[in-house]
């Protein structure tokens, strides 16, 4: 029987974002999402996956898998990688019995860290901080003022950590 | 979302000018079972003379590809466009579709005012199972089976790769049965090498695969040639300024402090080389890239990944390596013809999106409207496009003016003796007949003369 999850612990999420940060030795952006998680031993399927499903997570035979919407935006995907991986990650006791279906779009996902339910909460948070690092987003930014209502400098930012200019934005309202 | 595995039969090789005769797609959902199916025919064209060996390999006569109670080639293709939209999004597959069959689709939707992009379109991929099935037989060998020719060369045709997996191939070029056999093909290569399968899918789509290359300081490559397949681990240095979807990439093995100091000629020989020089991807052609930490290490030449990216790094940030490729590149490139026929303009620019209402309001309206609705798009193609549809569909409808000069165009594609016309003459058929089996010549010699050379 699977477990009940029942309050999401965002500051831990963060912690294990940062730890493999550190442990992968990650100086610069883009952050190799896909390589972190090989190296974690997670296996990654793309498939164009049905409607507006981004990314699955499941254990089959012990193996951590992720399984990724091929049809959908490289941003996205390495968004979906990411949330995924927080699945995997911190969630492992609830994907045993289950597969993790994940739907929607990649705002109404990034609004979801502010939602109701708690595994999507921490995932969003994970993803958050693993694919725009709070230390690499300073280095960028320099200490400089940002209007996060600049499509310009948001584009830049976006590109360099490859991730789409809404999810910078909502990364940067939140850090603020 | 889903998979849509379709096939076309033709007149022939030529991607521009032949047409299709016969178009079949299945669509199916993300464990490859058939959920809808779309079968259809036109009839021949008067201005395309179908290649003799086309016509037999597909087991269609001249007779009835020439059938007046087949829907037209218009017809057709309004049917395949409006089927494939309503089955977007979804990631299209063929078999050495992406060199083919995608090129005579783009073509057939282009020259009947369609979107000749649809597969393409955001939301859509586009994956070539050859490629597929050519990679799996590289990378790991055992988990397909690789047709034998009598003379001990691999066959990667696909009724001889059917045949020696094991799978029912009745029927082959038939555009349905071919279909089907991709997917059977496609199931087979899927349970016998996930991890090739998933990389193949994550290929289908332009951002995934700049994303592997811009993300990676250096990424392995299985290029073929032929039939064999050779890994080189490449590097990116510049998108190609003539094309967007191209990225120009160099071999880690380089030689970039001689390239450096050769003459712009020398250098071009050099980038030019096959073995040696640019490896072009295009990011809308589902390239064969592996990143190195997913790499086989009997591919990466006996270094390690740390090494690779060590020398990838050194080849990047050679001073001024990417100014001089492109100098090169500018300077040694052939000048590209300027197309002077409709069927060699699609790849002049891109569609005007100006017209895009006024092509389905062309496409809604009845034929008795559209000469008018024609002379307002803004894409000159287009407006020319229009006038030979009419021309084809209701010449009854045509400017008198118009008319003589649309018959005399493409009637002289039948009898032009012009030594290197790009399309099909008639004589050219005829000459063709004798590539035909003895036992059919006679017969075919016959329709054609019948059809063409009446007198």
């Amino acid at each position: 029987m699977t477990p009940e999850f029942q309050a999401a612990d965002v500051d831990a999420a963060v912690e294990d974002a940062r730890a493999l940060i550190q442990r992968f030795e990650i100086v610069a952006a883009p952050v190799p999402v896909e390589r972190i998680a090989r190296r974690l031993g997670v296996r990654v399927k793309y498939a164009p996956l049905d409607g507006d499903l981004s990314g699955m997570a499941y254990i089959a035979d012990g193996v951590k898998i992720i399984g990724v919407n091929a049809l959908h935006h490289s941003n996205r995907q390495r968004f979906t990688l990411a949330h995924e991986l927080a699945h995997v990650m911190r969630h492992a006791p609830y994907l045993e019995n289950e597969v993790h279906l994940d739907r929607g779009s990649l705002r109404r996902d990034w609004l979801a860290s502010e939602g109701t339910d708690p595994l999507e909460i921490e995932a969003n948070a994970f993803a958050a901080e693993l694919l725009m690092p709070r230390t690499l987003l300073d280095a960028a930014i320099d200490g400089r003022p940002i209007d996060i209502e600049d499509d310009e400098v948001m584009g830049i930012l976006a590109r360099r950590f490859r991730v789409s200019a809404t999810a910078m934005r909502f990364r940067l309202i939140r850090l603020a | 979302m889903a998979f849509v595995f379709y096939d076309v039969e033709t007149t022939g090789l030529n991607t521009r000018y032949d047409q299709i005769l016969s178009f079949a797609a299945i669509k199916t959902d993300d464990e490859l079972n058939e959920l809808d199916r779309l079968m259809c025919n036109c009839r021949l064209m008067p201005h395309v003379v179908p290649h003799p060996i086309a016509l037999h390999v597909n087991g269609i006569t001249l007779e009835a590809a020439d059938n007046p109670s087949l829907p037209s080639h218009y017809q057709m293709m309004r049917n395949v466009q409006q089927t494939l939209d309503a089955w977007s999004p979804a990631l299209f597959i063929g078999y050495n579709s992406i060199s083919f069959d995608e090129e005579v689709l783009r073509h057939a939707l282009y020259l009947t005012l369609h979107n000749p992009y649809l597969t393409s379109m955001p939301g859509n991929g586009r994956a070539d199972a050859l490629a597929l099935v050519r990679t799996i037989a590289f990378l790991r060998p055992g988990a397909l089976t690789v047709a034998m020719r009598d003379d001990g060369a691999t066959s990667f045709k696909l009724a001889d790769i059917c045949e020696a997996n094991g799978i029912d191939h009745v029927g082959a070029h038939s555009a349905i049965n071919d279909v089907l056999a991709t997917i059977a093909l496609c199931k087979k290569a899927r349970d016998g090498d996930d991890e090739t399968w998933s990389r193949f899918l994550r290929s289908s789509t332009k951002s995934a695969v700049r994303e592997l290359l811009e993300g990676e300081d250096a990424i392995l490559h299985i290029r073929f040639s032929g039939n064999t397949g050779v890994p080189v681990v490449i590097v990116r240095v510049a998108q190609d300024p003539s094309d967007a979807n191209c990225q120009l990439c160099l071999p880690i093995d380089f030689p970039a402090s001689r390239f450096m100091a050769m003459s712009e000629v020398d250098a071009g020989a050099l980038l030019f080389d096959r073995e040696q020089g640019l490896v072009r991807i295009k990011l809308n052609k589902g390239p064969v890239l592996c990143p190195l930490y997913e790499a086989p290490e009997t591919l990466l030449g006996g270094r390690s990944e740390a090494q690779l990216l060590t020398d990838a790094t050194i080849l990047r940030e050679t001073l001024g390596l990417a100014a001089f490729v492109l100098q090169v590149l500018h300077s040694q490139s052939p000048p590209r013809p300027v197309p002077t026929e409709l069927e060699d303009m699609l790849y002049k620019r891109l569609p005007d999106r100006q017209d895009d209402h006024r092509l389905r309001q062309f496409h809604a309206a009845d034929w008795e409207e559209r000469p008018v609705l024609s002379r307002a798009f803004s894409d000159p193609r287009n407006r020319a496009l229009a006038r030979r549809l009419t021309y084809l569909e209701r010449p009854d409808l045509c400017d008198p003016d118009d008319i003589d000069r649309l018959h005399a165009g493409l009637r002289r594609r039948l009898v032009t003796t012009e030594a290197e016309s790009p399309w099909r003459t008639v004589a050219a058929a005829l000459q063709a007949l004798q590539e035909l089996p003895i036992d059919v010549q006679d017969g075919a010699r016959s329709a054609y003369t019948r059809k063409y050379n009446p007198g």
